[in-house]
């Protein structure tokens, strides 16, 4: 009795467990019909998923929500959050268990995740149907650059929610006592003049003993928006464009030789060493970062002495890295409708506005809005060189290599690319090395 | 008839299976269910959103073609065989230390033992900071003491050396256990051992070491579960776990690597039952190993 009652049981856990897997996204995710003529009486109750620990995309999702409630007052908006360290985890946790919000802020290259998984609504009937409503065209009226980065074969998947590039930022203060002419530092400067100028804050920092700090906080062994644009600037890629690996090159030695020099300058940090300085403490002279001047402006150590400057431009074929956060609809929410009509107004002119009051301090991704003199995002910093943000579009680029790939292999590319310049970066490691760890690393990640 | 014998027991008992109900719904949603489907998982394809059943696919592929594999299982091998050593010996010396009568011992073994109230996580970024290569404390004492500084985490060839010793951190809790165990030792063995003769170092040979082989056992047997399933790396190590050159991926963080980052999920169950299989008979070995354990009855 005991043993058949076991085995019963037995049976009945495993037939519960086969149960917990049952995804509930669409495979076709065109089978539904847009409406973005919804009555300002509509009732429904969203809900939207923002990064945690970011107080600024709080503040002007919040702003955001506040101007649309006087369109919807009857479409109530809660938060959610997410950390951005566990993204994909959360999201894919939450899309299975079916809480994912109906909005879901996601960024390049995360979308990828959302698009593989089927989790990313296709924007484009909403888009078509707002163009034929002469609501808004896309060409004319946005960076069109920043929806075509949330894209995969033509289809649009993510809204953009601000123009996001990588700048320059410097320290007045530091670069005027190190002697630099601070006219060389303009938008569109080269890495050249670039290199120049850190060889002389170098020198200076030197000459005071200040020998364990460094020049440049340049975000290059953690950041794909700094470091992927070099390579491609050198003419280097991951792959070339059929999935197949073209990391073993020389223009990625070319590449990782500019890496090598800044570490043998001691411009940057050698892997495995705390610096003895950093920009957010006034003592490092530059920092490439795509946040908003807000977020360094106000600090006691930099008030007053900082500046922002275009990325500077490397050899004949410059890029520079840029990114998009934004928002995507969660392909299973029965209110798609409510969801666009809440991105609608985000991307709006009013929406904008308001989201700059709210502290979206980066150049709005409406070209209505790009004159910071006037606009709202620049509200406070109008005397800083905020044209940086927007120098070079047709420089920027956004790690997209990923779209020739798997989802399930963007962890291990995205780990082996951060390994390339983190052991470039390492003084007992040579380029070769390096090269050959990253291709050994990717296609063990390709072939898994 | 075994109706009414089922229904008297239910009569009878329902008010013990009551109160146990709370725990019994708590095991079965939290344990027993996951665990199944973990096993479930583990013969599909999948990364929950689609799945397809490939049988026995992922634990041929955990020993014929997974390339990190053999790098994991030598550095969880290398860390649980040392570290279990160094933990057992280590802790059983100072527990031997503070169970000495000596003006404010208790002091001691309530410092020793404080590490071991600090949460995994706190402690993994307390570690971070004091085995800092530039501005770490350990570096400072190294420098000062005019000894060559580590490189700790940031090196492959350090790594695993400074994981080992940052878990000698919580020798305490080992130190509480065989606390425990001397102090259930009657104290008229030592006194007639005394009476015979035997000296100090005779008395810890032939009354400490066999009186406390039930501990020791138990401390062989929770240790061995606990290092094979380590994945504190995850909070403080470079490269999301793993170290430098993959020199601190170990068995769990690799299950948490493929089933989280990966978004394996089948892949990832696989490699918990295998582990799971594998503890089980390390566990079955030690208990038909453990004659040497004096449990005291034929005392």
């Amino acid at each position: 009795m005991k043993k058949i009652f076991s085995f019963i049981l037995f049976i009945s856990l495993l037939l519960i467990s086969s149960c917990t897997i049952n995804s509930k996204y669409p495979d076709d995710l065109d089978d539904f019909e847009a409406n973005i003529d919804l009555p300002s009486d509509t009732e429904a109750d969203i809900s939207i998923l923002i990064p945690g620990g970011n107080v600024n995309e709080t503040s002007m999702i919040e702003k955001a929500i506040e101007g649309f409630n006087l369109k919807y007052p009857n479409i109530n908006i809660s938060l959610g959050y997410v950390s951005v360290g566990s993204y994909e985890n959360t999201v894919r946790n939450q899309a299975l268990a079916g809480s994912l919000p109906d909005i879901v802020w996601t960024n390049s290259p995360d979308f990828y995740f959302l698009v593989d998984k089927n989790i990313a609504l296709p924007l484009n009937q909403y888009i078509d149907l707002s163009e034929e409503a002469g609501i808004f065209d896309l060409e004319t009226d946005f960076y069109k650059e920043y929806f075509d980065i949330g894209s995969v074969d033509d289809k649009h998947y993510v809204v953009p929610r601000s123009a996001d590039s990588v700048v320059t930022f410097y320290n007045k203060k530091l670069l005027e006592e190190a002697g630099v002419n601070l006219t060389l530092i303009e938008n569109g400067w080269s890495w050249d003049t670039f290199m120049d100028v850190c060889l002389q804050v170098r020198e200076y920092l030197d000459s005071k003993g200040h020998t364990d700090r460094y020049v440049l906080d340049a975000n290059l062994t953690t950041w794909l928006s700094v470091n992927y644009p070099i390579l491609r600037s050198m003419g280097a890629d991951i792959t070339d464009g059929t999935g197949k690996l073209t990391i073993d090159s020389e223009e990625t030695r070319e590449a990782l030789e500019l890496v090598k020099r800044m570490l043998d300058e001691r411009i940057i940090v050698p892997t495995g060493i705390t610096p003895g300085s950093s920009f957010e403490a006034g003592t490092s002279a530059f920092l490439f970062q795509s946040a908003s001047v807000s977020l360094f402006a106000e600090r006691k150590e930099l008030k007053g002495n900082i500046d922002i400057v275009s990325f500077p431009l490397i050899g004949e074929n410059p890029k520079i890295g840029t990114g998009i956060a934004g928002y995507s609809i969660n392909s299973a929410s029965a209110y798609k409708d409510e969801a666009w009509a809440f991105l609608n107004y985000l991307i709006s002119y009013e929406g904008q506005q308001n989201m700059a009051l709210g502290g979206l301090n980066t150049p709005s991704i409406r070209q209505d809005l790009a004159d910071y003199t006037t606009a709202n995002w620049g509200e406070g910093y109008r005397e800083f060189n905020l044209d940086a943000y927007l120098y070079g579009m047709e420089y920027k680029i956004a790690p997209d290599f990923f779209q020739y790939y798997d989802a399930k292999y963007k962890s291990d590319l995205d780990l082996a690319l951060r390994d390339l310049f983190n052991n470039v970066c390492n003084k007992n490691k040579t380029i070769e090395e390096s090269i050959a760890t990253a291709v050994r690393d990717m296609e063990d990640a390709l072939e898994s | 008839m075994k109706v009414k014998k089922f229904r008297k027991f239910i009569r009878e008992n329902y008010e013990g299976w009551l109160f146990n109900l709370p725990l019994m719904i708590g095991l079965l949603v939290f344990t027993f269910i996951p665990v199944f489907s973990s096993l479930y998982y583990s013969f599909l394809d999948t990364d929950g959103f689609t799945q397809s059943f490939v049988g026995l696919g992922n634990y041929i592929r955990i020993f014929t073609s997974d390339r990190d594999i053999g790098k994991v299982v030598v550095n969880t091998l290398t860390y649980t065989i040392i570290s279990i050593v160094l933990n057992l010996v280590l802790s059983y010396l100072l527990a031997l230390l503070v169970n000495q009568k000596i003006k404010g011992v208790k002091t001691f073994r309530v410092i020793y033992y404080l590490p071991c109230i600090i949460p995994l996580v706190a402690s993994g970024l307390l570690w971070k900071d004091i085995y800092d290569p530039t501005y770490g404390i350990f570096n400072k004492i190294l420098t000062s003491l005019g000894m060559p500084t580590s490189s700790f985490f940031q090196e492959a060839s350090s790594s695993m050396f400074s994981l080992i010793l940052m878990n000698l951190w919580t020798l305490g809790s080992g130190m509480i256990l065989w606390l425990a165990a001397f102090k259930n030792i009657p104290k008229q063995m030592y006194e007639s051992a005394s009476i015979e003769g035997a000296n100090r170092f005779q008395r810890f040979i032939y009354i400490t070491i066999p009186m406390s082989t039930p501990m020791i056992f138990f401390n062989v047997v929770t240790s061995i579960i606990n290092t094979l399933q380590y994945n504190g790396t995850l909070t403080f190590a470079p490269r999301d776990g793993r170290g430098v050159d993959d020199s601190l991926y170990m068995y769990a963080v690799k299950i948490y690597w493929e089933a989280f980052e990966r978004g394996k999920l089948g892949y990832g169950s696989a490699l918990a039952w295998v582990l799971l299989i594998i503890v089980a008979i390390i566990t079955f070995i030690l208990f038909r190993t453990s004659k040497w354990v004096f449990y005291g009855e034929e005392y």
